[in-house]
Formats: C-alpha cells, sequence, structure tokens
C-alpha cells in the first residue's frame, strides 16, 4: 500500500515525487532508462523497472552511474528518448558523460534527487548540487536545469525535459531534492497530452546507414579551428535558449512589496509558507523555474523596487552568486542557507527576514 | 482549512500507513494532501514519523513545525514530540506504550491503543484504533470515509484484515466518544 500510486477519478493520482517523475517519463515517450540505486531516488528505478517494460521499453540497472550516463548517450545518439537519474554522488560520477553529451548534442534527460554533500555525506535533503547543475562537466557549454517545487512539477517539467533536450539537442537536468522524491501529494497526469517535440525528426541520429550515407556523432575536434568553430556554434544555441526558455514564476509579487524572497525548489515552497505568515510584511517570491537559463533580467528589475532581496537555500550560497550578478546593489542582498540537510522552517526564515529589517517588513 | 498532523512512532507499528490513511481521506474529501515520510536508514523497532497536510488551498510547506494534531504511539515519539505541543495542538497519546506523560500544553487526549488493538486479537491495528480516536476528535473528516479508503485498499488483500481493521476503528472513535465528551 504504502508509496503506491492509487489512481483517481478524473486521472487525479496521490503519488510520490519520484514515481511522478517516472509517469512522466512513460508519458513523454521515453522508452529507454538506465540507473543504478541510491537513496532518496531509489524508487524511480524501482518503480520504472515494472513501468517501462509495460510500456514497451528498456530498463537497465547498470553497474555504475558512469554506465547508466553512458548508456544513455548511446540511446540518445540513436534517436531514443532516454532518461537516467540519480542523487548528488552518483551524479558527480556521471559529469564525464554529460559533457560528451553536450560535445555532441545528444539529447538526453538527467534527474538529480540531491541529498546531503560533500562526499558520500548523507540521504537527506539538500540543495548543494546547484553549481553542478548549471555548470556540469568540463568544456564550454550548459546544460538547461529545471527546478521543480511540487510534484505537480515534477511530473510537469520532466516532461518539459524531454521537449527541450529534443528541441535543442542539449542535456537536461531535472534538479529535486530528497524532500521532494519522497513526498506524497495529489496531482493530475496529463495522459492524452501531445509533447511538442515527440515526433520531429531526428535525421542526425545514427539509425543504419542503410539507403544513406554514413555520418558520425563524436565530440573529438582536432582539426584546427574545428573546436572553436563548433563552440560557438554551442554558444549560439545556448543564446537562442536563454532568449527563448527562461521560466519563473512571482508569488504575491505586487507594485507595494519591500522585500523580494528568490529561492527555488523546496525552499521557495517554505518561502510562500512565510509570506502566508508574515501578514505584516509586504513580501513577495520570485521563484527561478529555469536554474540555467538564470532570470538575471527580471531579478534586476524587481529588485530596483524593493529595500532588501532575501536568498534562502538549502546551501552555503550557490545561486546567490546568481542573483548577485543580477541585482546592481548588492548591499540589498541578505542570505540564509542551511546545509548538510537541514530544512529551513517557516518560522526561521521569518524571524531572520524580521532580523534583517528589524522588525520594519524591509 | 488547513490541518497539519505529525504521526510518530516505531517502525512496525503502522505509522507511515496511518499517515497515508489520512491523506486519501482528506483527498477523498477533495482536499489537497502531502504526505512527507521519514526516510533514514530506518528498519522494524527504529524511530518513525510522517508529516501529512490536509487543505483546501495550495499547501506550501510539507514540513510541519507548528502541528494541529500530533499522533504519539510511544514514550520515545512523545520525548521526541513534546516541545511541538502548541495551545491549540490536538494531542493523541497510546497510552498503552506511553508512561510518563510530561506534555504541559495543548490539548491531550489518551487512548490505550495498543491494548485495544491486542483485544481484538490483532496487534497490529493499533494504528487504525488511533485512527478511529482522531476521526471521533476531529469531525471535519468523516470515519465512514476512512472505512471506504480502508475497504477500498484492504479488501483486495484480505476481507478478515480489513474486518478486524474496522473494529478497531469503531473501538478507537467510541472509547472517544464515551470517555471524552468535552474535548
Amino acid at each position: 500500500m504504502l508509496g503506491k500510486t492509487i489512481k483517481m477519478p478524473q486521472e487525479t493520482v496521490f503519488i510520490k515525487g519520484n514515481h511522478a517523475i517516472v509517469e512522466a517519463a512513460i508519458d513523454a515517450g521515453c522508452r529507454f532508462y538506465a540507473g543504478y540505486p541510491i537513496t532518496p531516488q531509489n524508487e524511480i528505478p524501482e518503480y520504472m523497472s515494472k513501468r517501462m517494460p509495460e510500456a514497451g521499453g528498456t530498463f537497465i540497472q547498470a553497474e555504475s552511474e558512469l554506465i547508466s550516463i553512458n548508456l544513455v548517450f548511446g540511446a540518445g545518439a540513436a534517436g531514443a528518448r532516454a532518461m537516467t537519474t540519480s542523487s548528488s554522488p552518483g551524479i558527480s560520477l556521471m559529469q564525464e558523460g554529460i559533457s560528451y553529451m553536450a560535445g555532441c548534442e545528444v539529447p538526453g534527460v538527467i534527474v538529480n534527487i540531491q541529498r546531503g554533500g560533500p562526499g558520500l555525506g548523507n540521504i537527506a535533503p539538500s540543495q548543494s548540487d546547484y553549481y553542478q547543475a548549471v555548470k556540469p562537466g568540463h568544456g564550454d557549454f550548459h546544460s538547461i536545469v529545471l527546478a521543480p517545487h511540487n510534484i505537480q512539477e515534477m511530473y510537469d517539467y520532466t516532461v518539459k525535459a524531454f521537449d527541450l533536450a529534443d528541441k535543442y539537442r542539449i542535456p537536461v537536468i531535472v534538479l529535486s531534492d530528497g524532500l521532494l522524491g519522497q513526498l506524497m501529494e495529489n496531482i493530475t497526469l496529463k495522459k492524452d497530452q501531445e509533447t511538442e517535440y515527440l515526433d520531429m525528426p531526428k535525421d542526425w541520429a545514427l539509425t543504419g546507414a542503410k539507403g544513406r550515407d554514413g555520418q558520425r556523432i563524436l565530440s573529438l575536434l582536432m582539426r584546427p579551428g574545428a573546436l572553436e568553430k563548433h563552440n560557438e556554434h554551442l554558444r549560439e544555441k545556448h543564446r537562442t535558449i536563454c532568449d527563448n526558455e527562461i521560466q519563473y514564476e512571482c508569488f504575491s509579487i505586487d507594485d507595494d512589496i519591500d522585500c523580494l524572497i528568490v529561492a527555488f525548489g523546496t525552499v521557495a515552497r517554505i518561502s510562500k509558507g512565510v509570506i502566508n505568515i508574515a501578514k505584516d510584511m509586504r513580501i513577495g517570491l520570485f521563484r527561478p523555474i529555469t536554474l540555467w537559463p538564470f532570470p538575471y533580467m527580471k531579478i534586476n528589475e524587481l529588485s530596483k523596487r524593493v529595500k532588501k532581496v532575501f536568498v534562502f537555500e538549502m546551501n552555503y550560497g550557490q545561486m546567490l552568486d546568481d542573483v548577485k550578478i543580477a541585482v546592481e546593489n548588492s548591499d540589498k542582498i541578505e542570505f540564509y542557507g542551511r546545509t548538510g540537510g537541514g530544512i529551513p522552517t517557516q518560522e526561521e526564515l521569518y524571524q531572520f527576514i524580521k532580523a534583517r529589517t528589524k522588525g520594519r517588513g524591509y | 482549512m488547513e490541518e497539519r498532523i505529525i504521526i510518530a512512532g516505531s517502525g512496525g507499528q503502522g505509522v507511515q500507513t496511518l499517515g497515508f490513511l489520512l491523506a486519501e481521506v482528506g483527498m477523498s474529501d477533495k482536499k489537497r494532501v502531502t504526505w512527507l515520510p521519514s526516510y533514514g536508514a530506518e528498519k522494524r523497532g527504529g524511530f518513525s514519523f510522517c508529516h501529512v497536510v490536509i487543505s483546501d488551498q495550495e499547501i506550501y510547506s510539507p514540513y510541519i513545525e507548528s502541528p494541529d494534531t500530533l499522533l504519539l504511539f510511544d514514550q520515545r515519539a512523545l520525548n521526541t514530540y513534546k516541545d511541538y505541543v502548541l495551545n491549540h495542538t490536538l494531542v493523541i497519546e497510546n497510552s498503552s506504550l506511553i508512561k510518563e506523560d510530561t506534555v504541559v500544553n495543548g490539548k491531550k487526549v489518551s487512548i490505550p491503543a495498543t491494548d485495544i488493538a491486542n483485544s481484538i486479537l490483532f496487534t497490529q491495528a493499533a494504528n487504525t484504533v488511533m485512527a478511529g480516536a482522531y476521526f471521533a476528535l476531529k469531525t471535519i473528516f468523516h470515519v465512514e470515509n476512512a472505512l471506504k479508503v480502508m475497504r477500498a485498499v484492504l479488501v483486495k488483500k484480505s476481507k478478515q484484515i480489513f474486518e478486524k481493521n474496522e473494529k478497531a476503528l469503531y473501538q478507537g472513535f467510541n472509547f472517544i466518544k464515551e470517555n471524552y465528551q468535552y474535548v
């Protein structure tokens, strides 16, 4: 009974975050999954091992995370919608593969259900892989990073991740955490949805050369100037993504706010609760949904209207750096972070805001 | 309406299952629900808790620091959560396994849930007895809805287990009705 998805009328289900990712992948047309066990994402491969064969796809429990990401690399190169999932230490092991996929422009989805670090750390929720997600691997590239903050979004943004990956031929990371992975919530599944780029032709894919010239996918470009040209091409692609794919949520932001909270994922959810209890203050929440591309311009614009910008994270200040780039007057910024699996409470954040605004609410 | 519930006890007592049941009952009433389990290296006998939120609106933090209701299964649970009790908090204690009650605030209710479960020869149903007590005290939910959810989940497994749980649910419910008329 525990942790099992129970289907209700109107496609509403009471579902665990990790299971929502599996349902989303299947609904998005993902037919190849490779993964290796690690808490707190184990429900994903466990449930996927049942759902993927039902959907006629391939499930592989690989012998390591290195193999997982390279299997996804191979499946993606052959044109399949492919996914791997892991938690922080496992994602560290995948960095080389993500870089190769980006270099080769092979699409794929990587889900990180973050836990405490560094090292093996612990299995409690954390957001300390922000830096690694927005700039993974080696070399000049970015991957798109989506940060859901509830279970509906775990589903919706995993579906979207597959579309973005195919549209731009880029690895897409869904950055979640142990709390959202383990949390159950009622959500609406969109079983009948058409994903926008599901059937887009992949004429670059390695599907066998019968009836056409052979083609290759590689990231080793040794000819003088070839790599620079390739990286220029990647940069143009990155610019297009920055122009078109930035997503965020403005919560309780009106003309009179004195304070702005910037937070993503789980902490954004808790911050909404803070705004709900801080009736004596005029606070709004800005929640980046794409962590790359990061909504610098919007934060810049909003920061001019407020007296304080609070950055809350479950780490020691990683997104904080991006907010500092966005906000012209960094004296306005106040940071509060918990680390090593600590979850900030509503009350804790509320008291921090009060202390830093001397109780005036700004 | 927002109801924030913490359930705590030991692995094997049905703490997570009870949380799941309450969430399902909330859902059957068209509410939004969240259920957050403890997921450390728990095993039978280890400390186990879960946070359940049931609400008419978007649920912000699923992590609870000020509970409306605390369901405490044993002494360790009480010792861990006694400082979370606020004046408005309803505390339902399993008095079969709580000998030293140090909770000072809140509205306290004691029910010998494990003894009641043993009396129907099904010690695992202590959580269902606690559920019965909860539904007797929180009239925003109907005990019949709990029965419906239990039927949907349990009958497939075993009719006998469902019937024992049904008995446990109503014994918990009636115990409160008989002993705590004015809570």
